[in-house]
């Protein structure tokens, strides 16, 4: 059984839609969110909600780029490596999370606080680099603000 | 004040005052601040119209989709209404375009100007369900939107029996999950339908077989956003914005080596030497331009900065999305940039696209490192020109475009490169 507070969540998306099957993705972000990953006993619960072959929701999981089934952590830092924010020097960026975290792309740091990702265009080009923390994303201005921003995700 | 996640304070500056009345400024603006602002007198305007007399003024705008392609958004209405109902109507807020960030205001910044562009035209096609798909990186957007709506059927601006019009309407709002391929309308469809995201082969096209099988009308945000101004002040004013044959205000997303990156609303005569110079406040120490990137579409050369920003076969095209590259900028280098992006954005389904997506990225990554050997030379070029005619969407048909462009108007850059391929001496033995 999932925790009560998530499958709440799962049930509300299940009914949202006109069709239940059309939540799968609503329900993986809310599953992602609660984990930090998308673990087995929690994709079979999702199937079983909406009502899908669980064949079918593995396949949805693996083709979107967001959803992680290797290892979790407690916060996510997602950094834009496309084509503005390479321009704009995002490798600045990953040596300041390099330094002060210890991690590089699609590591976890030891104590599972962060998991860094390298992600394409996140649509805030005129602020590049820029990089997400879980939901919130933000410019990299310098490396004390970098690290005053992920001393909050605790 | 609600709280949302963590936004930022994108720049937009606007010379009509249309799109970006209230979102130049960095605030989610309520429907209070809307309705203030005259919000929602569109709508009531329309309900008082037919649904055709409304698809007439949108085709008589001359309102072209702002997503990318430019199609006639009246044209497409027309072709969906011929088939029979139930229809839906899709808003595509995917955006995920290298560059492009312009929906992004609009949604995080003004989300009652595109619930009431959704509502109109839901009701000028005759759909009672309306999607909204945005992208899995823009939860604030999300956020927003699921507000709002609630805001709007508080009004009774949604809901059953909108303003005693006898027109129901639910709009939903779906999420992706980080796949650029479903911006284009089949594949959000797909993914819509809780399926991954793979496009269809076309024809038949969303307004005859879309959600559902069921015809769909697929717009762009900024498309739909334009729906409440050419009703509110009617087509024949709407044409009057802009040059006579690309009426209406664009958004230009301008990032990249320029003093004032941000997004700006400018009428579709504007000059791309404008955007830059007049407008973003020219480059970076006053570098020269040695480039213009449209998103990961199309590369422009210093040369042409004179282009309008309209949709005619010598304009700029597009979304809009303008990225600068200066002087001290490797054009090879942001082609790989172009190439990673294709190459991880390609969903797979037609081998010619993954597979060359994957080469282009591949061979092109080791000519830069200095490791290409004449054969990868001549596979780049091969798979360079080889992945569109095989594939079924868009994105194979545009993977190699860029760079193909790059080599034709940069060939001195391109040089750098291709003189330090190795020669291989074959053994004799």
């Amino acid at each position: 059984m999932l925790p009560p507070e998530l499958e709440q969540k799962l049930l509300e998306h299940a009914n949202y839609f006109p069709r239940k099957e059309q939540a799968i993705l609503l329900c993986l972000h809310e599953v992602q969110d609660y984990y930090g990953n998308i673990p087995t006993f929690a994709l079979e619960r999702v199937a079983q909600i909406l009502g899908l072959p669980l064949n079918h929701v593995e396949s949805v999981v693996s083709f979107y780029d967001m959803f992680d089934r290797g290892e979790p952590a407690r916060h996510r830092i997602r950094v834009c490596v496309s084509v503005v924010c390479n321009l704009m020097n995002k490798q600045r960026l990953l040596d300041a999370i390099k330094k002060y975290l210890g991690i590089g792309v699609g590591e976890v740091t030891k104590d599972g606080r962060f998991k860094l990702v390298a992600v394409q265009c996140l649509g805030a080009c005129s602020e590049a680099p820029v990089f997400m923390v879980d939901n919130d994303i933000y410019k990299f201005e310098s490396e004390e603000k970098l690290y005053e921003i992920l001393s909050k995700y605790t | 004040m609600k709280s949302y996640p963590n936004i930022l304070n994108i720049y937009a500056e606007t010379t009509l005052n249309l799109l970006l009345k209230r979102a130049k400024k960095p605030k989610v603006h309520t429907i209070e601040d809307y309705l203030k602002d005259g919000g929602y007198q569109a709508l009531e305007k329309a309900l008082n119209m037919s649904p055709e007399e409304i698809i007439e003024w949108v085709d008589k705008s001359q309102l072209r989709g702002r997503g990318g392609a430019g199609f006639p958004t009246g044209k497409k209405w027309k072709f969906a209404v011929q088939n029979p109902a139930p229809r839906y109507l899709i808003c595509n807020a995917d955006e995920s375009e290298p560059g492009t960030f312009k929906d992004r205001i609009l949604i995080e910044r003004d989300p009652h100007l595109l619930i009431e562009g959704i509502i109109i035209s839901a009701y000028a096609i005759g759909a009672n369900q309306a999607f909204i798909y945005i992208r899995g990186e823009y939860p604030a957007g999300y956020y927003i939107l699921r507000n709002a709506i609630e805001e709007a059927k508080a009004k009774g601006f949604l809901g059953k029996n909108i303003l005693g019009s006898g027109f129901d309407l639910e709009i939903y709002v779906a999420r992706g999950a980080g796949a650029y391929i479903c911006g284009e309308e089949s594949a959000l469809i797909e993914s819509l339908e809780g399926k991954r995201g793979f496009p269809r082969i076309k024809p038949p096209y969303p307004v005859q077989y879309g959600l559902f099988g069921r015809p769909t009308v697929v717009n762009n945000v900024e498309t739909l956003c334009n729906i409440p101004l050419i009703v509110g002040m009617g087509w024949e004013e709407y044409r009057y914005i802009g040059p006579s044959d690309y009426p209406g205000p664009k958004l230009f997303p301008v990032s990249g080596k320029v003093k004032k990156p941000g997004v700006y609303e400018l009428p579709m005569n504007t000059t791309l030497r404008e955007v830059i110079y007049k407008y973003a406040g020219g480059t970076l120490g006053n570098k020269k331009v040695k480039a213009v990137f449209s998103g990961a579409l199309d590369c422009f050369s210093a040369e042409e900065l004179d282009i309008p920003m309209d949709y005619s076969p010598f304009g700029f095209g597009g979304t809009g999305t303008v990225i600068v590259l200066t002087e001290d900028d490797d054009i090879v280098k942001a082609c790989l940039d172009i190439a990673e992006f294709y190459a991880h954005e390609s969903c797979g389904q037609c081998t010619p696209c993954r597979v060359g997506t994957y080469e282009q990225a591949h061979l092109l990554k080791k000519l830069i490192e200095g490791d290409a050997t004449p054969e990868d030379w001549e596979g780049f070029q091969f798979v360079n020109k080889h992945i569109q005619p095989t594939a079924i969407c868009g994105l194979g048909a545009v993977a190699g475009r860029l760079i193909r462009q790059t080599m034709q108007k940069f060939p001195e850059e391109w040089e750098r490169y291709v003189g330090k391929i190795k020669e291989v001496v074959h053994g004799t033995s």
